[in-house]
């Protein structure tokens, strides 16, 4: 009994320990800001949702939630108190605010609590709700909506520094700040998924691959599926999507972005601050050969699974000081192969020319009778008399072919995101 | 017939031309005579009393010659050794089978049939034989048993006839002519093409265009061995045949016209043509020439002729008697070709194939 008693204590001793060195952070419990009591939402994407509500809240130092109820509280109440009750039970802040819908009686609720409500005070924030509804999914609803919030939170109320004060001018000073490891103001996870393409295990799998390689190279690299482009060329839509949801390390925002919009089946790659170093137009040609024949099979996971080694691959390439460009191109299995049998059978065919031209001359060294078809050994001297000469123009034609465009510059360029900003990238179809 | 034999003064040997000399020399006892002292002693010998020859007695019933058998066919008794010697009509100079005397069949050159030019032998027999030699060297692809001198048939200067041709040429020739230019521009390439009509006419004299003569000599071989320079041609005389085999011409003059024809046509037109300058090509678009003959020359030009058999075929050489040069296709060894061929393939495929794949390797 003794014994046992013995290891229970150093059992829980070593609990206790462990407890102690293990960071506050990892002990805390995440916050629930998003409720779906409707189910409609995957675990990927509440937790994406999550992620970018948990992120806006931290950034303005109150917690925005958000609620998709059932008709079931209708018994008892209506929206607004059980918007309150939900609020509460969550345990969140005292500074918030929820918006709720009821989808199945086609009302909503807006509750705000602490300074939340006195920074948007009695107005109903409509253009909250007009962004959820515009959208056809319900992720995409709850993207859209925080959007809009964090577009007015920024307007209206400056971000909140890791100290927990308020800078009222709304912008970031990272000037002599060491970089973190999350990107100032990234409002959304590396890995957006409008449409649904992976399922959760991939999401989990391919997000935690992102967070680790951007992390590691202090490069945001983002993979979005959109359902479609709007008048923009993808390349655009991708950049403005890296920009305006807040990712990129720095302010040069470095990082990449593999946006897809599947109904058209296109794609966009775009890059800010080093990635403009990292994929100059040539490498980006050599980029595409990594995920684009994924893609075009329809095999997502595989391609932006591809799609994130390779960035890590070109980013540490670039550091090296010779970031993949023409000339430094490594050659495929396949491009080797080719290259190997092209040279090969060249070599033989050389070999056989040279060869037989060799052998030819020698043959006709052996040849040295010919009938002589000229008598200009014959000419008397000073008997060439020319009585006449006449040189007359008849006429002048111009052909004209056009030239062959150069196709060296591949397909990447740079170009301007809507707010300006200087990127690289390019579109295509998958 | 008359046969003459150019005997030596001081010895009675048989006297030779001598390229080097470019006199008569006596192989016996080395008196040289020039070849103007053997004018006088031609008529001398022409009018000379003949010899009786001494009767053994023996008479040799030999058996007639068939009707159409002796056609063409002379026979001519050595003047040395009173051997009978057989050629054709057309001979005019050989070698006693029997005793090696040089003899001329004058009554050949007699006549009408007197050439009007010689270009006496400047090369003589050693130097056809080194130019021989030298014609093999370098010459990968030639059996090397063909090389052994043992398989030389027969070596002989031949004055070969020829007919010489004097032609004035009248040339009217229209050209096409263009000239091109090229530039560019961001979208397009363009080519101007400016086209010229130019017109030439004048005249162009020639002067002996040499025709072989002969039908047993082959008219290529000896235009391989072209050019003879006619200023060193003199006036014929017999003597210079002496030591030499030489024939009458038996193709006439108008059946070898046609043959110098051709190569004046082609070289007027290549030199009208050098006269369309300023362009960038230059094409013959309506030729018209008309020839004038300006006269006809029948001469005897030095030919050293050399056979060789091998491998059951037959090949001769020429070695033009005056520049040396020297002509003669040659046996192909299809094992060495074959050979070679596969040794060079072989080794530069591999070695291009090492490179290649090296490289490929370091890309």
């Amino acid at each position: 009994m003794k014994k046992r008693y013995q290891f229970l204590a150093t059992l829980l001793l070593a609990m206790w320990l462990l407890v102690l060195v293990t960071p506050v952070s990892l002990l805390a419990a995440p916050k629930t800001l998003i409720v779906d009591e409707m189910s409609v939402l995957t675990q990927s994407e509440k937790d994406n949702a999550n992620a970018r509500a948990e992120q806006i809240s931290a950034k303005y130092n109150m917690d925005v939630a958000f609620l998709l109820a059932t008709g079931e509280y209708r018994a008892n109440q209506n929206l607004t108190t059980y918007s309150k009750e939900v609020y509460e039970k969550l345990n969140l802040s005292q500074n918030g605010f929820m918006m709720s819908l009821d989808e199945e009686n086609a009302v909503w609720e807006f509750v705000a609590f602490g300074n939340a409500q006195e920074a948007i005070g009695e107005k109903v924030p409509y253009e909250w709700f007009d962004a959820y509804d515009n959208e056809k999914t319900y992720k995409g609803g709850i993207s859209a909506y925080f959007n809009s919030v964090e577009s007015f939170l920024a307007a209206n109320m400056g971000a909140t520094d890791p100290s927990g004060t308020t800078d009222n001018s709304g912008a970031i000073d990272t000037t002599n700040v060491p970089v973190p490891a999350t990107p100032v103001g990234r409002q959304l996870p590396r890995f957006v998924d409008s449409v649904g393409l992976l399922n959760e295990q991939q999401s989990e799998q391919l997000t935690a691959k992102l967070n680790e390689i951007s992390e590691r190279l202090q490069f945001d690299v983002v993979v979005a599926v959109v359902p479609e482009l709007d008048n923009r060329e993808a390349r655009l839509f991708a950049a403005d999507f890296f920009e305006q949801n807040g990712f990129g390390y720095g302010s040069e925002i470095d990082g990449a972005i593999l946006l897809l919009a599947t109904k058209d089946r296109d794609f966009g790659f775009a890059s800010f601050g080093y990635g403009l170093t990292a994929f100059t137009s040539v490498g980006q040609d050599y980029l595409d050969t990594f995920f684009l024949p994924f893609l075009k099979k329809d095999q997502y996971f595989e391609a932006f699974m591809a799609y994130a080694d390779a960035v890590d691959n070109f980013v540490l390439q670039a550091k090296t000081g010779a970031p993949y460009d023409k000339g430094n191109i490594p050659k495929t299995a396949a491009e080797i192969l080719k290259m190997r049998l092209i040279a090969a059978l060249a070599s033989l065919v050389i070999g056989l020319g040279l060869a037989g031209g060799i052998t030819s001359s020698w043959k006709r060294q052996l040849r040295s009778v010919h009938q002589e078809d000229w008598a200009h050994e014959y000419v008397r001297e000073d008997s060439v008399v020319l009585s006449q000469k006449h040189d007359t123009f008849v006429n002048r034609f111009v052909d004209r072919t056009a030239r062959p465009k150069d196709n060296d510059s591949g397909g990447g360029s740079t170009f301007s995101s809507s707010s300006g900003r200087s990127a690289t990238g390019h579109s295509g179809k998958y | 017939m008359d046969l003459m034999d150019y005997k030596c003064p001081n010895c009675g040997g048989a006297v030779r031309f001598d390229p080097g000399k470019q006199d008569l020399v006596c192989p016996y006892c080395d008196t040289v005579l020039s070849v103007e002292s053997l004018k006088s002693m031609d008529e001398q010998l022409q009018h000379a009393p003949e010899e009786k020859e001494a009767s053994v007695g023996l008479d040799y019933e030999g058996k007639e010659w068939q009707e159409g058998e002796q056609q063409g066919m002379m026979v001519y008794t050595c003047n040395s050794c009173s051997g009978e010697i057989v050629g054709d009509e057309t001979l005019g100079a050989t070698s006693c089978p029997f005793c090696g005397n040089a003899v001329v069949m004058t009554a050949t050159f007699s006549g009408t049939l007197r050439p009007d030019m010689v270009i006496p032998f400047k090369r003589d027999k050693k130097e056809a034989l080194a130019a021989l030699q030298r014609h093999y060297v370098g010459k990968k692809l030639l059996p090397r048993v063909f090389k052994d001198r043992n398989h030389l048939d027969e070596v002989k200067g031949v004055y070969v006839p020829f007919w010489l041709f004097d032609v004035e040429a009248y040339a009217e020739i229209d050209y096409r002519a263009t000239n091109v230019r090229v530039w560019s521009d961001s979208d397009y390439n363009y080519t101007e093409t400016s086209v010229y009509k130019a017109f030439r006419a004048g005249t162009i004299g020639y002067q002996r265009v040499p025709v072989d003569g002969s039908k047993v000599i082959d008219d290529t071989l000896m235009e391989s061995i072209e050019p003879f320079h006619f200023t060193e041609a003199v006036d014929f005389q017999t003597a210079y045949l002496a030591g030499y085999f030489a024939n009458k011409y038996d193709v006439e003059a108008k059946q070898s016209v046609s043959r110098a024809n051709d190569r004046i046509k082609n070289s007027t037109e290549s030199a009208f043509a050098q006269t369309v300058t300023g362009y960038d090509t230059v094409d013959a678009i309506k030729t018209s020439i008309q020839l004038q003959s300006g006269g006809i020359c029948y001469a005897l030009l030095p030919v050293w002729l050399l056979s060789t058999s091998w491998n059951g075929g037959k090949y001769t050489f020429a070695m033009n008697g005056q520049t040396g040069k020297f002509v003669g296709d040659l046996p192909l060894d299809k094992a060495a070709y074959k050979s070679w061929f596969l040794k060079i393939f072989g080794i530069t495929a591999a070695a291009l194939l090492l490179a290649s794949q090296i490289i490929v390797t370091f890309l």
